[in-house]
């Protein structure tokens, strides 16, 4: 692995010289420029990386690498099936698509259920929302350190179990504090699967089918991000809120019934990094974003579409109740417009965006995001509300996906 | 060190959305529904164009040193 704006200099000479610096540091970095000992070849692999750097951000308008050529995509599509086919890693990625969707659907039927049952104000809605994400903003960065120490195996089923009991709880759950609690202890429950999962990824598949096992992982949470709204809304307006409770509970319990086939995954305990790499890759990666402004600009921006659409997704179903008034089942169709829009962006992006600059398509997802929020709040009709969700959708996928 | 910045950059986000979650519950006191919809718009809408602005400027610059 070589890092962003040091990459490996190609050719006879920059061959010795890389396994010369590989012997001299012998680290995390092996192939890594030392600027402190920057001299001969190193300190022209430095200039060339620096220039080559230089010349990628120069022209933010170059040409992108080209796509994959047909037998490409068909080796890639062969190994997908090929992963696909293996038991544990079917049931691995089963057990990540129901945990992924059955996080969005417990979020969007415990709206349903404060706003349109319970009649909650927009600080009770936020504080369910909060109540969703602090878990993930504390503990994520942290929690995989943990998982490494427990048997993996273990873990997956527990906390599948766990959130099972926990959504069935919610389901008849008619206090609001009550339910405030179980979504926390629920989230955090899921914080500790998700890294579970993509350890036990990397103990599973053979190391050649690595990277694509993690492609795969990774696009499929990518899709219930995008997909995960639409489901719930529609599983809302079906079912009703409690209805998707019970739903969502049996998806976790047939996860955990998946899960519990894979072999016995032992915790890594002592072959885990050392701390002292981890803080001098976490201040590198820091150091780095530091230095580029436009990636702090984008980052800036990013933050604050987030907590834009943070409180958006808090407003909308009061929103919905008293300027729509609307029920569960219109709530539902709002979600699903926002879903689906979300769809259109990112196959949009997915399609179109090579085209032009990623700075563009962030800026101009979010000028989307706004104008669809400025014509949502002028709506005094259902239908008209979910066609400004679907655009809302749109813009945030066409932000949200190059960043 | 891509895999560290991303978790970073994450967390920041989820805490973005919970202080966003935050900002709604606190505001929705005083406001309406509809009026911080609106402002949540108009942020938007600002935000983007500075961003828009300061990226083209940042373009241009790097075009003007390429050719020089």
């Amino acid at each position: 692995m070589s890092r962003p704006g040091h990459a490996r200099f190609y050719g006879p000479a920059a061959r010795r010289a890389n396994t010369l610096r590989a012997r001299r540091e012998g680290a995390c970095y092996p192939a890594a420029p030392s600027l402190r000992n920057a001299g001969g070849l190193d300190s022209l692999e430095v200039r060339l990386d620096s220039t080559r750097t230089a010349e990628t951000t120069a022209n933010p308008q170059a040409p992108a690498p080209a796509p994959a050529s047909g037998p490409a995509q068909a080796a890639l599509a062969a190994e997908f099936v090929t992963l696909l086919r293996g038991r544990h890693t079917r049931a691995l990625f089963a057990a990540h698509f129901a945990s992924t969707a059955g996080d969005w659907l417990a979020f969007m039927a415990l709206f349903s259920l404060s706003a349109f049952e319970w009649r909650s104000d927009v600080h009770e809605v936020s504080l369910l929302g909060i109540a969703y994400m602090l878990p993930i903003a504390l503990l994520s960065p942290v929690a995989g350190v943990w998982v490494d120490r427990w048997n993996l195996r273990r873990v997956l089923v527990a906390s599948d179990l766990l959130r099972a009991g926990i959504t069935l709880g919610m389901a008849y759950c008619s206090h609001f504090w009550t339910m405030c609690v179980l979504l926390l202890v629920h989230q955090t429950v899921s914080t500790f699967f998700n890294p579970a999962q993509q350890s036990a990824i990397s103990r599973l598949v053979p190391p050649g089918h690595l990277l694509t096992a993690n492609a795969l992982n990774s696009q499929a949470g990518h899709l219930t991000k995008i997909l995960g709204p639409c489901i719930a809304g529609i599983l809302v307006s079906a079912l009703g809120p409690r209805g998707c409770f019970y739903f969502d509970a049996a998806t976790f319990a047939l996860s955990g019934l998946l899960l519990a086939t894979l072999p016995p995954l032992p915790s890594l305990r002592g072959t885990t990094t050392p701390a002292r790499s981890f803080r001098r890759e976490f201040g590198d990666g820091v150091q780095f974003v530091i230095r580029a402004p436009r990636l702090n600009a984008a980052l800036l921006l990013l933050t604050l579409c987030l907590a834009a659409l943070g409180a958006l997704i808090a407003l909308l179903p009061v929103f919905a109740r008293d300027q729509l008034g609307a029920g569960p089942r219109t709530m539902g169709l709002l979600l699903s417009g926002l879903g689906a829009g979300a769809a259109a962006g990112a196959f949009f992006v997915a399609h179109s965006g090579r085209l032009w600059d990623k700075m563009w398509s962030i800026g101009g997802g979010t000028c989307v995001a706004g104008a669809a929020s400025l014509l949502l709040s002028r709506m005094t009709h259902a239908s008209l509300a979910v066609l400004s969700t679907t655009l809302l959708g749109v813009g945030v996928a066409i932000f949200l996906v190059p960043a | 060190m891509l895999g560290r910045v991303t978790s970073l950059a994450l967390a920041v986000l989820s805490v973005a959305q919970v202080i966003g979650m935050g900002i709604a519950g606190a505001a929705a006191l005083q406001l309406e529904p509809l009026t911080l919809i609106l402002v949540i718009g108009c942020v938007l809408c600002a935000s983007s164009a500075v961003f828009l602005v300061f990226h083209a400027q940042v373009r241009r610059a790097h075009l003007r040193r390429a050719r020089r």
